[in-house]
């Protein structure tokens, strides 16, 4: 009996859904054909909003920053896309990174949505080349291309300043639990580049890496880029080896994740603006 | 007392017919809401009207394009794993005993692993991670067959045990995987091993639902020796069951409907261990019911499962796991705790 009323229960649930023709359904069908874009990856919502494209953004994830996105709504978190969300918007563009999983890039392109993948980074170059993809992407590739040229201006005086005589060690550290550095196929290592530093991990194929390894090294910084209350764990456990020339300089920065490890080519340069200020103060 | 039987038997079997239908319906129920559900909520009545309309109608595109293959694959999927569960469950005799524990998953897990560590799906295209996955599991079957068996025949306890350490040797090696990988691969790896049933490919969809129905169809014949292995294997042979065959034939059905599964849809856990002792609390454990009843609960489980993964909090979608570890668990441990049964 019990069971039969959790059957009855179920079926009426399922006709409930005959008088549940919300407001969203409406919208569409009236709406037509939207021109807006969906973005699927915090840093492509950034570069987007870098190009003024923040009104045409209908669709962004709830990792995306939300200032200024008056017209968009939330489709899902980073990894899970809620697919029938963005069918729904009817994008003309979906701009997706490898955060997004492949059987969701293949399914909204089987389902004829215009899906660009934008791969993670692997250098500065790539950052300048993606956001030009972008700005193309979005009708505003003369944009994109005037901030590229203005930012790498930009990063070229930076580069100037810093001194040639000594290069520093440098420990980025992007992961904590298990620790993970910023190799070489990182465009973090262009910060450290940049700023005529040597990276320890650069020779690393994969960014996992040994506390013992790091104090073997004995690196001269080390930046720390994860968030919260585990950078700040991390900075304390590092500066436990009295040893290590970081710890013993009081070199160990926390550096603002949400900027260093989802950059745009300007955020790129306020990073390494601030990279190479910490190391200069280092020299003095 | 024939006469008494013989009511007896017919009142079990009106019983059965009766828990059957019951189950039809709910899966109808579950297929209905789950079709009207989502981010647009259509009426009953209009879904033959948007189905039969084929064209570039935003409700005919989810409907027909992303609801309808994942209810497809979540019947499969969830047919089938239960299906492994409660045929493994019999052939062991072992109650905590699930499609995943003989290493299958990890085994296919592994080959995924290796295919995105080395790239080879950028070479031969997305197929290759199915393949792997079926490949990697299929390998951990010969193995666990291979190494249960003594002088020809299977150890059924020794199988379990091999499989179980199969399964830690495979996790390790997947752990070292990760650890050498890069955060791309890393990524990939773990959004494959989190399960989903998004499959944009129909042409596996297809091979998970012929399988799911194969399976239910090879595994009826073998209900008597199923029912007499309650028994035990000793007792079993006694009532003239050939248990050497019946195991090795079981074996091979639940593991390549588990394999299956893994291949298309990833791991999605505890629906194997839940749902076989669910309807076992229910209807009893004899076989000529239990299958069935196993597959179609199975089914119905992974379409509700999925709709509340993907409507709960809308628009973000939760991992399939989530629901079928957090709804499952906590009605399998309710329903357990109330009935205070024994699982054997």
């Amino acid at each position: 009996m019990k069971y039969f009323r959790f059957f009855v229960l179920l079926f009426i649930a399922g006709f409930f859904s005959v008088s549940c023709n919300n407001t969203k359904d409406q919208q569409t069908e009236s709406g037509g054909e939207s021109p807006g874009i969906v973005s699927l990856a915090p840093s492509i919502t950034k570069q987007l909003k870098l190009l003024g494209a923040h009104e045409d953004i209908i669709g962004h994830t709830s990792f995306c920053p939300d200032e200024n996105l008056k017209n968009s709504e939330i489709v899902g978190s980073a990894t899970q896309v809620n697919i029938e969300k963005v069918v729904t918007l009817e994008p003309s563009k979906v701009l997706c990174s490898s955060l997004t999983k492949k059987k969701t890039v293949e399914k909204l392109r089987k389902l004829d949505i215009n899906v660009t993948y934008f791969p993670v980074p692997k250098s500065y170059s790539d950052i300048c080349e993606q956001f030009v993809k972008i700005g193309s992407e979005i009708n505003k590739g003369d944009t994109a291309k005037q901030i590229i040229q203005r930012e790498k201006e930009n990063v070229k005086s930076l580069r100037a300043k810093v001194p040639e005589t000594k290069n520093p060690d440098i420990f980025v550290e992007i992961g904590s639990d298990p620790l993970y550095a910023a190799t070489s196929n990182s465009f973090m290592h262009d910060y450290i580049r940049f700023a005529q530093g040597k990276n320890i991990a650069a020779g690393l194929e994969s960014g996992t890496i040994s506390r013992e390894n790091v104090i073997a090294e004995d690196p001269d910084v080390i930046f720390i880029v994860t968030m919260g209350s585990v950078a700040k764990e991390e900075k304390e456990v590092w500066q436990d080896y009295p040893n290590l020339d970081a710890a013993e300089e009081d070199n160990i920065f926390i550096i603002d994740p949400d900027k260093a490890a989802s950059p745009t080519p300007v955020s790129f340069t306020t990073v390494l603006e601030k990279i190479i200020q910490l190391i200069y103060d280092m020299e003095k | 007392m024939k006469g008494l039987n013989t009511k007896y038997v017919r009142r079990k079997y009106l019983y059965w017919v009766l828990f059957l239908g019951v189950l039809l319906v709910l899966l109808i129920t579950a297929v209905l809401v789950s079709l009207t559900f989502g981010e647009i909520n259509v009426s009953v009545f209009e879904l033959p009207v948007i189905l039969g309309h084929e064209g570039e109608d935003v409700k005919y595109a989810i409907l027909n394009k992303i609801r309808l293959p994942r209810i497809l694959l979540g019947f499969a999927v969830g047919g089938s794993l239960s299906l492994a569960g409660v045929i493994l469950q019999g052939i062991y005799r072992n109650p905590l005993v699930e499609p995943y524990t003989l290493g299958i998953s990890g085994g296919a897990a592994l080959g995924v692993a290796l295919v995105i560590v080395f790239r080879l799906q950028h070479a031969f295209g997305s197929f290759m991670l199915p393949l792997a996955g079926f490949t990697g599991s299929l390998i951990t079957i010969v193995l666990v067959y291979s190494l249960s068996l003594r002088n020809g025949k299977i150890q059924v306890q020794n199988m379990l045990l091999i499989g179980v350490m199969i399964s830690f040797i495979v996790s390790s090696f997947m752990m070292f995987l990760m650890a050498i990988s890069s955060a791309e691969n890393l990524q990939g790896i773990v959004f494959w091993m989190m399960g989903s049933l998004d499959e944009p490919n129909l042409a596996l969809i297809r091979v998970a639902l012929g399988a799911s129905f194969t399976g239910l169809v090879l595994s009826y014949f073998f209900v008597k020796p199923l029912n007499a292995l309650r028994l035990g294997e000793t007792k079993a042979k006694h009532l003239g069951i050939n248990t050497e065959i019946t195991l090795r034939i079981l074996f091979i059905v639940a593991s390549l409907l588990t394999g299956i599964c893994v291949a298309v849809a990833g791991v999605i856990g505890f629906v194997g261990l839940i749902i076989p002792h669910l309807m076992r609390i229910i209807i009893g454990s004899d076989y000529r019911i239990l299958l069935i009843s196993s597959f179609l609960g199975g089914g119905i489980f992974l379409i509700l499962s999925d709709l509340l993964a993907r409507t709960v909090i809308a628009p973000i979608e939760l991992p399939i796991g989530v629901i079928t570890g957090i709804i499952g668990g906590t009605i399998f441990v309710i329903v357990l705790s109330k009935k205070n049964l024994r699982l054997t």
